[in-house]
C-alpha cells in the first residue's frame, strides 16, 4: 500500500519542489537566503492557509507565522523529508492551532475577487456578459468553499493537500504525521462528504 | 467497514493512482461490471476537480516585503514571541520599561525641536482622506474619475489621475463596442470593500437594456438592469414566465395596493405569491417599487444567470447569436417532470395556482434558498451622448484584524486516528 503503482487518474498540481525526495541539506543562511528559498512556496502556503482557515486575510497572517516558525526552527530541520513537506507540516499545524482560537474569523466570506479563477468553469457560459460569468464562477466557487467548511479540520487538510496541492499519500502522511492508510481513509471520507454536499453542482457540471 | 465503503475507498485511491497492480485490476473489474461504481467514481472525480479548481491566492509584493521585514527583525532582535522567549518576568519588565523610556525620549525630543508638531495634514491630503471615505460609486456619480488601485495605496498618485485611462472607458456610444470587451478592475476601497468595475459591457448603444451591476450580500444576489418602459416589461414578463417554469418563487414588492397592481400589470401577468396573509412585509423588502424579487434554491442560480444574460440582450444580434445556445439553461434529466410546487420560504400563505409541468427538479427540504433581486433603473438613451457605464460588482470584505498569536511548535498536532483508519 505504501508505493504508488499506477498513474493518478486525475491530474494534480505540481508540488512546491519537483522531487519529493528527502532533502539532506538543511537550508542555511540568513533571512535573505531563507526568503529566496521560500519564494516559490509563498503562494502555495498562503493558498493552503486560505483554504484551511476560510479567510483570505487570516491566511496571509497564518502563512507569515508559518514562515517565521520555519525560519526559527531551521536548525531542527533534519532532512528526513523534503523541505516543502516540512513547510506544509508547519503551515498545517499553524492553521489547525489557529482554528482552535475563537477570535480567528471562520466565515468563508470575503474572498478577494481578484483571486477568483477556474472554479466553477462548468457553470460558465461562453459569450455571456463578464459580470454574469464572474457571478456564476463565484457561486460555484462559494458552494465548494461552503462544503469544505463543513468538514472537520483533519478531513479538510487531507483533501486540500491531495486535490489542491497535489501531494501523494506518502507526503500527506508525513505532513499530517499519520499513516498512509489513515490518509487513504480520511481522503475517502472527505471526498464522500464533499460529494454529498455538492451533488447538485455535480449535476450541473454534467449537464454543461 | 462495509463492502460498499471498502469499494468506495478503493475507488478514491484508484482515482489517485495509489493502488497496487492487483488492487487496480480488481477495481477495473468492478468498474466493468458495476454501473453504480462507475457513477460513483465519476462523482468522486468531479468532486476532486472542483476542489482542485478553487482559486489560488496571489501573493502581493507587500506580503513578501512584510515577510522579509519580519524575518530580518526576527534575526536581528530575536523572537518577540512569548512562547519562544520564555524569559523571566523581570526581564520582560525591564524590556518593556526600556521601550517605554525610549519612546518617551523620542516624543519629548520631537516636541522640543518641532513645537508645531503634530502638524495639520496638508489640505490635499485631507481631501484625499475624505475622498477615500466616500463611497466610490458616489464619487463616480459626482463626476469624479475613480482612482486606480495604485492611487489608493499611494497618495503621490493622486495627482496623476489625469494620466490614467478612462475609468469606464471602452464605450464609444455608437454601438461599435462588442459586449465581450469588458474590462474588470478591482480596487481595495477604504471601507474594506473590494469593488470591481466592468466597463464596456453596457457601453454599446445597441443594447437597449443591460445588466449594469451584480451585487452579492449574504444570501441575496442583486442584479441591476438599465431598462425601462417596454424593455422592463419584456424582461419582467420573461423572468416571471421562467420563474413559473423553473419553480422560482416570485414575491411582490412592499407597495401600496394601487402601485402593486400597476406593477403586476407591468410585469406581464406575473404571478405573485403573498409572503404573509396581512401583506405586511416590512423589513423584508427594499422600498423600490420596481424590484422583482425571486427566491430559488441555490443550484438554480446558474440557470437564472444564464437566462438573464439571454433576456437582457435584445438588439445585439451578434451577441444574441453567440449567446443564445450557450446561455440556454442546462437541461436536467427530470425536465418536464411534474412536481409539486413548494411555497415561498417562510410564507404561511398559500401559493397561487401554477402549471404542473416544471423544468426544475423539486427542491430538497435541506437545500439552501437564496433571494434574487432584479432591480430596474432608467436606461440611458443610446447615441453619441450615452457614454460608457461603469459596471460595479461589490462584495463585502471583513475588516482587517491583528495577526493571530504565536501558535504551537513545529510538531504536528493531528492525532493518529484509530479504528478502521489504521492499517
Amino acid at each position: 500500500m505504501e508505493g504508488r503503482h499506477t498513474q493518478p487518474v486525475i491530474a494534480s498540481a505540481t508540488p512546491i519542489d519537483a522531487g519529493d525526495a528527502p532533502d539532506q541539506r538543511a537550508p542555511r543562511g540568513g533571512p535573505q537566503a531563507f526568503g529566496e528559498l521560500i519564494a516559490d512556496a509563498q503562494e502555495r502556503i498562503v493558498t493552503l492557509c486560505w483554504r484551511m482557515c476560510g479567510n483570505r486575510h487570516d491566511a496571509e497572517d497564518l502563512a507569515q507565522e508559518a514562515f517565521v516558525k520555519a525560519f526559527r526552527a531551521m536548525e531542527t530541520f533534519d532532512g528526513r523529508a523534503a523541505f516543502s513537506t516540512w513547510l506544509y507540516r508547519i503551515a498545517v499545524n499553524v492553521c489547525l492551532s489557529a482554528r482552535r482560537r475563537p477570535r480567528l474569523r471562520s466565515a468563508s466570506v470575503g474572498d478577494d475577487l481578484s483571486d477568483l479563477g477556474a472554479a466553477g468553469r462548468a457553470a460558465r457560459h461562453p459569450g455571456a456578459p463578464e459580470p454574469l460569468q464572474r457571478a456564476a464562477d463565484r457561486e460555484m466557487h462559494q458552494r465548494v468553499v461552503d462544503a469544505l467548511d463543513t468538514l472537520d479540520d483533519e478531513h479538510r487538510a487531507v483533501i486540500l493537500l491531495r486535490d489542491m496541492e497535489g501531494l501523494d499519500y506518502r507526503r500527506i502522511a508525513q505532513v499530517l504525521g499519520v499513516r498512509v492508510g489513515t490518509v487513504k481513509s480520511r481522503l475517502h471520507r472527505a471526498r464522500s462528504a464533499l460529494r454529498e454536499k455538492l451533488l447538485p453542482t455535480l449535476g450541473t457540471m454534467e449537464n454543461t | 467497514m462495509s463492502r460498499k465503503d471498502a469499494d468506495s475507498e478503493r475507488l478514491s485511491a484508484y482515482l489517485d493512482g495509489e493502488l497496487s497492480p492487483d488492487e487496480t485490476a480488481e477495481v477495473r473489474a468492478l468498474l466493468q461490471r458495476d454501473a453504480a461504481a462507475r457513477r460513483r467514481l465519476e462523482e468522486l472525480r468531479r468532486t476532486a476537480r472542483l476542489v482542485s479548481a478553487l482559486p489560488r491566492a496571489r501573493v502581493s509584493d507587500e506580503f513578501a516585503r512584510r515577510l522579509s521585514d519580519r524575518l530580518e527583525r526576527d534575526a536581528l532582535l530575536g523572537s518577540t514571541d512569548a512562547t519562544r522567549t520564555g524569559g523571566p518576568w523581570t526581564a520582560r519588565w525591564v524590556h518593556g520599561l526600556a521601550t517605554a523610556a525610549a519612546l518617551g525620549l523620542i516624543f519629548v525630543t520631537g516636541w522640543l525641536l518641532w513645537p508645531q508638531w503634530p502638524v495639520r495634514p496638508p489640505a490635499d491630503l485631507t481631501a484625499m482622506r475624505q475622498a477615500k471615505t466616500q463611497p466610490a460609486e458616489e464619487r463616480v456619480a459626482m463626476g469624479e474619475r475613480p482612482p486606480s488601485p495604485d492611487s489608493l495605496l499611494s497618495p503621490l498618485r493622486m495627482e496623476d489621475r489625469s494620466q490614467e485611462r478612462t475609468f469606464a472607458g471602452g464605450g464609444d456610444g455608437d454601438g461599435a463596442l462588442p459586449r465581450s470587451r469588458s474590462l474588470a478592475k478591482s480596487e481595495a476601497a477604504p471601507s474594506g470593500e473590494i469593488v470591481e468595475r466592468f466597463s464596456g459591457l453596457a457601453g454599446s448603444a445597441t443594447a437597449l437594456s443591460a445588466i449594469s451591476a451584480v451585487e452579492s450580500r449574504g444570501p441575496t444576489r442583486e442584479f441591476v438592469i438599465d431598462a425601462e418602459g417596454p424593455d422592463k416589461t419584456r424582461i419582467t414578463g420573461r423572468l416571471n414566465a421562467l420563474a413559473r417554469k423553473r419553480n422560482w418563487q416570485v414575491a411582490p414588492p412592499a407597495l401600496p395596493g394601487a402601485r402593486r397592481d400597476a406593477l403586476l400589470a407591468d410585469s406581464d401577468q406575473g404571478e405573485v405569491v403573498p409572503l404573509a396573509p396581512d401583506g405586511d412585509r416590512r423589513g423584508v423588502y427594499a422600498p423600490s417599487p420596481s424590484d422583482l424579487r425571486l427566491k430559488m434554491v441555490r443550484r438554480e442560480l446558474p440557470h437564472f444567470i444564464a437566462a438573464l444574460g439571454r433576456i437582457t440582450q435584445r438588439n445585439d444580434a451578434a451577441a444574441m447569436a453567440a449567446n443564445e445556445s450557450a446561455l440556454q439553461p442546462p437541461k436536467s434529466e427530470d425536465d418536464e417532470t411534474p412536481i409539486q410546487r413548494r411555497p415561498y420560504p417562510g410564507a404561511p400563505g398559500p401559493t397561487t395556482s401554477m402549471p404542473t409541468t416544471l423544468a426544475a427538479s423539486a427542491p430538497a427540504p435541506s437545500e439552501e434558498w437564496i433571494e434574487v433581486v432584479v432591480r430596474f433603473r432608467g436606461s440611458r438613451p443610446p447615441g453619441p451622448t450615452s457614454g460608457p457605464r461603469a459596471i460595479t460588482l461589490t462584495t463585502s470584505m471583513p475588516a482587517a484584524h491583528e495577526p493571530p498569536e504565536a501558535a504551537i511548535g513545529g510538531q504536528a498536532t493531528t492525532r493518529e486516528s484509530d479504528g478502521p483508519e489504521q492499517r
